[in-house]
């Protein structure tokens, strides 16, 4: 061991042991002093957006003012194109990614579709369309003499029908319509815009449709090329967006194909919201089927008067809460005290159903939730 | 004298305490690690291998124990004393000597680290920038003057900083006086509470700290992890050289607010906030493009990565970098990771985030080199060692076959 | 005579019809299996080679079926107690029947519950079922509901604080889960879809409903039809039905290879995931479709043996093919191999047999010299455990195409290599029979080891060859520390073995040769640890130099790296003490048992702890073992120090 031989050693070292011991008490508690150093300004992510003096409740509130949120909204950017004065843009569905009514006429429309194909279904959807209008149907020599018009700045064929109009699909055929048409092909994907009414309308219209197909962009950049490959990575671009505010803890689903939107909620419960064209069989149509699926009877259609009433998208719709034996459609796993909550909502031109379907009690502590997150549902375009 | 000195050598280049203190750096360790998983990794860190002393709680006793930094710093006294000064030169401790060569660089490594290193992190959406890099664990209050932004509303323009020594774990009835020369005003900072939420004061509940504008300060119990918690404090902004009187305008920082307190003063306005330390790094990072690969039908990441331009601060030169996993960014004594990407639950078509680990580290290479040199002292001297005693077995071996 | 045949005939009629009868009616009970044949060996090797993508690499079905059963069975193979034309099911089997006679897979007791509290847990009847056993899907049905909702409460918790029966049930509950995708592999057969309501598009089918594959071949032209058109109770009922196929988690089994470059479309496809994309018209989608088709035929085809077979190797040949096409066949035959040869388990027999031997010869101590037939079928043996060891590891590098450790279940297997290695080394070199010995009892412990741990790996990861982290990806910081620092732990543990040799040495053996045999005890000892701390320090330093790389420092003071640190610490501490005269061979021997706690608790302790940049390693129920390791090695110590204080005491009474 060290010997400290000498007393001085043994005092200094004390000295020196004690101050250790004193400046350390002092370190800890009590106030102190600091001086603010000046620094060049910092940018971290993006720019440092003030509002200058704001109050508490805005510091502290749970809905800030207008600071950028986190991550930039899921943006769907839309087509770019003139609108003709005569034209008026209304709900997309699955198959129209653009969708118009033409001179305020039920009958009269021109949309906007796309579809996987080959060079031959140029040919084939000409002759589909010939055949709505009862017309033979013509061979690759006359469609290269049909006029060309690009859509797009893709070149493409330019179809002109006449006589009456009946899509095979149930509706009424319409006397004395007319067709006006662009069909182009590129890179796997063919795509229509189709205007078709009576005949007088469309008539006039044909330069409002030459003056639409020539201004009509791409969603994004103004890239050239189908937008049908840039359906698969979300809501039909250009189809009239429904905007909402979901709760962070409901986790996006990615799309499919027969819903406008779908949520993982919770552990096990699903949330849709679809849009069906016209009025989808009514409100006691699908309530009923809503309760087949829950293994409930069926109601006449006097219930739908009980039901509560909700106003969503504007619109006034019908609040459903259903609890019963989920029996699932197809392959989906049954839950034995599930419950479906949600709402239908006539809206004219379509119908919006919102379902949300799981066991019993998870529901249930969605239920405020969902309730919110249907007020919270609004169109893109402010309609 | 002498004999003083030549016991001093004696008693810290012996055997015994070098084994002591290997003993005490193992069992600092395992206290450490066990310790870990209740505090953290931080915490522990700190209260262990980052500091002179602790006391380690068993049962309802605190045992005082030396601290990394002692161990460590008597363990270079050691080393020099007993490895290099005391020990025997000669041609059987050749490698001895080397690997104790080696050990110093690795312990020097760590007290430059110690001393001078700064870590932090990066997070950047595409098409974002950065000039500085962002403390995990580490405060400052910073106080921003807002200018007129070029596209409307304001935006920051010179910024002081005071960083987390002058005010963490203020409490009671302490204050952190806080003051600069360019300054129209003083800053008085209270109560720092280390994980907060700032919520309206009702009745329901009660806080042990001041309600400003019908706004309270409710503590909630610290997360192990420092990123996740967001800290408060409680500012007084009053006229220069007032410090000590009453009054002032008060307001809660907390690091989860909306916007900053602001405050007018001298036709400027000026935001205070309290936030994570920021360090400069001599370039700004844009991130150009972010690229993530997932093991196919899994949620696994396989590949990440950053194109990044690296814009110079002095000469406004762009570089374009490429910085993946295992690819660092090293440049003027910074070193940029690429570490995560997120969000975590992110969708299909979400927005994605890259996260670059950063740190200004001047011994960042030396444990490399530490470790060759270690190697080679160590093969020169078990070498020696196993070729001895195979040489020994083979003449045993004679031997008894002779017999 | 002629009435005699005739009265014959009638009795056998009436035996024959009645045995008809009897058999349908009485004999199997009221749980028949539908599959009425067994499944031939072709059936059962074309099924195994197909190769299917899980896990993000491809492997073939062989590999998932037995991972699968591993995981919800707890074995390679099971009993089919009489649901199964055949009695014993191995994994091939059981999977056709999860896929093609899923009602039948489902009678099978496929789920192991350890626990009776787990049973309770979910409101089971325990009433005819013993304590451990196996249980059915249907037998799980009625309380299918409840485990939904026990395990949901249970991974609410953080995984860290759930208790054991919420551990139980949550994997059962991601089992049972499994399972019933499984099941679903086959289910858009039968299943036709509901167009023939719909006259927009029913002609297009022929006014039948079409099932999926049918339905999607024509898919473009069905949504031309569609435009517009969808409303009405038709179309609703239509729509669910597609859009419940869709779902990703029904039979999402990625089987059907695109037909581009690997690089360009690196996943393969499920059909659930193709129904979406081909109603948009994917081109990719669609070229899966004819792959759905053949499917559809082996399903058709299920209850016809020869035609069965037939379709699955149509099948089996078309992926394969493609799978080829894509170069991502190479190493499916290799794997099955692999599996095949199963070189651990023959390993644990070659090493046990050598231990066998080596133990005799040390019985038999007088006699067994050093070129008896006993040492020399020990050094056979465990030479021979050593090289199906290594080559099973090789065998592992080469599928993998990475170095020989990236996962804990593959640190096992190298440092149970590398220590027999070494200590087979020693024996060369020393020529006592302890290396012998030690090689093979370390051997066999460590494909012990192995065989239990596979089936965490199993029930955790599904694979022992899973995907890596990004972080792990890289090869050359995988080959350089990770194989460093895994031989240090290795020798360590070697050396502590040889510290257990030499106190078995001091209880039982007083002789004068007995302490020469020692004091070479204690140099090999020595020697093993100079060689571990070689590897271990060079290892941790390079495992800090890695850190740097990728995270950003050095020494994050993580448990894993102060594991490693321990094991350094402790070795030089043992250096420094014996070159300061503070142990001799006692203690050394003593120091070095204590090492391998150190080592056991960096290799496996640290991950209990779950803390920090380094839990990488699955590792529940370990720590019993450890813990029961921990507790054994205690007692010798104890035991050990206390005979030496009695030694001690007893040379001082004999010296006074």
């Amino acid at each position: 061991m060290i010997k400290l031989h000498s007393q001085g050693a043994r005092r200094s070292t004390t000295a020196l042991l004690t101050s250790c011991l004193l400046t350390l008490a002092a370190c800890q508690k009590g106030d102190r002093e600091a001086v603010l150093t000046r620094r060049e300004p910092t940018f971290i992510g993006r720019p440092d957006v003030s509002l200058g003096v704001v109050t508490s409740e805005q510091r502290f509130g749970s809905r800030s003012p207008s600071a950028p949120a986190d991550h930039a909204p899921h943006e769907m950017p839309d087509f770019s194109f003139d609108l003709p004065s005569t034209w008026k843009r209304i709900a997309g569905t699955q198959m129209r990614l653009l969708n118009f009514q033409i001179q305020g006429n039920e009958q009269a429309t021109c949309y906007l579709s796309a579809l996987g194909g080959n060079e031959q279904g140029v040919l084939d959807n000409v002759n589909r369309w010939r055949r709505q209008f009862g017309l033979p149907a013509i061979d690759s020599t006359e469609l290269a003499n049909l006029p060309q018009q690009p859509l797009f700045g893709v070149p493409g064929v330019r179809v002109a029908c006449e006589g009456t109009f009946d899509d095979g699909m149930g509706g009424n055929p319409i006397e004395q319509a007319g067709l006006l048409g662009l069909i182009v092909y590129r890179q796997e994907t063919l795509v229509f815009l189709k205007l078709v009414g009576p005949k007088a309308i469309v008539d006039q219209e044909v330069e409002n449709f030459d003056r639409f197909s020539a201004s009509l962009g791409l969603p994004g950049a103004g890239t050239t090329g189908a937008p049908a490959s840039g359906a698969a990575s979300g809501p039909a671009s250009g189809e009239r967006n429904l905007i909402h505010d979901a709760p962070v803890s409901w986790r996006l689903q990615a799309p499919r194909p027969m819903r406008k939107l779908g949520f993982d909620v919770g552990q096990d419960c699903d949330l849709s919201v679809t849009l069906l064209g016209g009025a989808a069989g009514g409100v006691a149509l699908n309530m009923n089927r809503w309760r087949d699926q829950l293994d409930l009877p069926r109601v006449g259609e006097d219930a739908v008067d009980q039901l509560e009433r909700v106003q969503i998208l504007g619109a006034e719709g019908y609040w459903l809460d259903l609890t019963g034996s989920y029996k699932g459609m197809g392959d989906q796993v049954q839950i034995a005290e599930g419950r479906l909550m949600g709402a239908i909502v006539p809206l004219g031109d379509q119908t919006l159903f919102i379902k949300l379907v799981g066991p019993s009690d998870q529901v249930g502590q969605e239920a405020a939730r969902l309730r919110e997150f249907a007020q919270t549902l609004r169109w893109e375009d402010g309609q | 004298m002498k004999t003083l000195v030549q016991s001093f050598m004696r008693f810290f280049g012996s055997y015994a305490l070098a084994c002591a203190l290997l003993i005490g750096l193992f069992l600092l360790t395992l206290f450490g690690t066990l310790a870990s998983t209740k505090e953290g990794l931080y915490a522990a860190q700190k209260m262990y291998f980052e500091s002179w002393y602790l006391l380690q709680p068993l049962g309802k006793l605190r045992i005082p124990l030396p601290g990394g930094i002692a161990l460590m710093t008597m363990l270079s006294l050691n080393l020099l004393v007993g490895g290099f000064v005391r020990i025997r030169k000669s041609k059987r401790t050749a490698g001895i000597l080397v690997v104790h060569t080696g050990i110093a660089i690795l312990l020097l490594a760590g007290l430059v680290k110690h001393l001078t290193a700064v870590e932090g992190y990066v997070r950047l959406y595409e098409g974002e920038q950065a000039t500085d890099f962002v403390s995990h664990n580490q405060w400052e209050v910073a106080v921003r003057e807002l200018v007129p932004a070029p596209a409307g509303g304001l935006t920051s323009g010179t910024e002081w900083v005071v960083d987390e020594q002058a005010f963490r774990g203020i409490h009671g009835d302490e204050t952190a006086y806080v003051s600069s020369a360019d300054l129209p005003f003083e800053l008085r900072l209270r109560h720092f509470v280390r994980n907060a939420r700032v919520l309206p004061k009702g009745p329901m509940w009660s806080s042990d700290y001041p309600v400003i504008d019908g706004f309270a300060v409710m503590p909630v119990k610290p997360e192990p992890d420092e990123e996740f918690n967001a800290a408060a404090i409680f500012a007084d902004v009053v006229p220069k050289g007032a410090t000590h009187e009453v009054g002032g305008e008060q307001a809660i920082l907390w690091a989860g607010e909306n916007a900053p307190f602001v405050v007018s003063r001298a036709g400027k306005q000026f935001a205070i906030e309290i936030r994570r330390m920021r360090t400069p790094m001599p370039f700004a990072m844009r991130l150009e493009k972010f690229t993530k690969e997932d093991h196919p039908r899994t949620d696994i990441a396989s590949v990440y990565s950053s194109h990044v331009i690296k814009i110079d601060k002095t000469t406004a030169s762009e570089t374009p970098v490429h910085i993946a996993m295992n690819e660092p960014l090293r440049d003027k004594g910074i070193v940029a990771f690429q570490s995560s990407w997120g969000p975590s639950n992110a969708r299909p078509g979400t927005r994605l985030f890259s996260v670059f680990s950063v740190v200004r580290n001047p011994s960042d290479r030396w444990p490399e080199y530490s470790c060759w040199v270690i190697a080679a002292g160590m093969l020169i001297a078990f070498g020696q060692r196993l070729l001895a005693f195979l040489k020994k077995q083979s003449q045993n071996r004679q031997v008894e076959s002779a017999q | 005579m002629k009435r005699c045949m005739m009265s014959l005939l009638a009795l056998v009629a009436m035996v024959w019809l009645g045995g008809i009868v009897q058999a349908q009616t009485g004999s199997s009970g009221p749980e028949k299996p539908e599959r009425t044949f067994a499944y031939s060996k072709e059936i059962l090797d074309t099924f195994g080679a197909i190769p299917v993508q899980d896990g993000g690499r491809i492997k073939p079905l062989s590999t998932l079926a037995g991972f699968k059963m591993l995981r919800f069975y707890g074995k390679r193979s099971m009993k089919s107690g009489g649901l199964a034309p055949e009695e014993t099911l191995n994994p091939e089997a059981w999977l056709l029947d999860c896929f093609f006679f899923p009602e039948q897979a489902k009678r099978y007791p496929n789920f192991v519950i350890q626990y009776k509290a787990v049973a309770v847990a979910i409101g089971l009847d325990l009433e005819t079922k013993k304590k451990r056993d196996r249980y059915s899907y249907e037998e799980l049905a009625p309380v299918r509901a409840r485990l939904d909702q026990v395990a949901g409460a249970a991974f609410r918790k953080d995984s860290k604080e759930r208790d054991l029966v919420e551990r139980q049930v949550v994997n059962l509950w991601r089992n049972v889960s499994d399972f019933e995708d499984l099941c679903r592999f086959t289910a858009f057969a039968g299943n036709p879809l509901p167009t023939s309501a719909l006259d927009s598009v029913s002609d297009l089918y022929g006014g039948r409903d079409p099932e999926l594959p049918e339905f999607l071949a024509l898919a473009p032209d069905f949504r031309q039809r569609v435009i517009g058109q969808e409303s009405g109770p038709a179309w609703q009922a239509l729509s669910d039905k597609i859009d419940s196929m869709a779902r990703r988690n029904i039979g999402g089994l990625g089987i059907f290879p695109p037909q581009v470059d690997a690089e360009q479309e690196p996943e393969w496809m499920a059909w659930p995931e193709m129904i979406t994309l081909c109603l948009q018209g994917d081109p990719a989608a669609m070229a899966e479709v004819p792959l759905m088709e053949t499917l559809g035929r082996v399903v058709a085809s299920k209850n016809d043996p020869a035609g069965f077979e037939a379709e699955l190797s149509t099948f089996a040949g078309e992926i394969e093919a493609r799978a080829k096409a894509r170069g991502e066949y190479a190493r499916i035959p290799m794997e099955r191999d692999f599996y095949r040869y199963d070189f651990f388990y023959r390993a644990l027999y070659a090493f046990v047999l050598g231990f066998l031997l080596i133990a005799f010869s040390w019985l038999r101590s007088g006699a067994g010299g050093k070129g008896s037939w006993l040492v020399r079928g020990a050094w056979v043996f465990s030479s021979l455990g050593w090289v199906l060891l290594t080559v099973g590891i090789t065998y592992r590098c080469i599928l993998r195409q990475r170095p020989p450790i990236s996962t804990l279940y593959e640190t096992i297997l190298f440092i149970a290599s590398v220590a027999v290695v070494t200590a087979l080394f020693l024996e060369w070199t020393t020529r006592r029979r302890i290396g012998l010995a030690v090689a093979s009892f370390l051997g066999a412990l460590g494909m012990f080891m192995a065989g239990r741990y596979e089936l965490r790996e199993a029930a955790t990861a599904g694979d022992t060859m899973p995907s890596l982290v990004a972080v792990l990806d890289t090869n050359y910081w995988l080959a350089i520390h990770v194989t460093t620092i895994n031989i240090g732990y290795a020798a360590g543990m070697l050396a502590a073995a040889l510290a257990h040799v030499w106190l078995g040495s001091f209880f039982f053996g007083k002789g004068r040769k007995d302490s020469g045999v020692r004091a070479e005890l204690s140099r090999m000892v020595y020697g093993v640890l100079c060689f571990s701390l070689l590897f271990s320090v060079v290892g941790t330093i390079l495992g800090g130099v890695w850190a740097n790389d990728s995270w950003g420092r050095f020494w994050g003071w993580d448990p894993k790296e102060n594991g490693a640190l321990m094991i350094c610490l402790w070795e030089l501490l043992i250096l420094h003490a014996r070159m300061g005269g503070y142990i001799r061979q006692f203690g050394l021997a003593i120091m070095n048992v204590l090492l391998g706690l150190v080592v056991a608790f960096s290799w496996w302790g640290v991950n209990l702890l779950g803390v920090g940049l380094h839990s990488y390693g699955f590792t529940e129920g370990v720590g019993f073992w450890l813990t029961s390791f921990y507790g054994l090695e205690l007692v010798i110590v104890g035991l050990a120090l206390f005979a030496k204080y009695m030694q001690d005491r007893r040379q001082l009474v004999e010296r006074t």
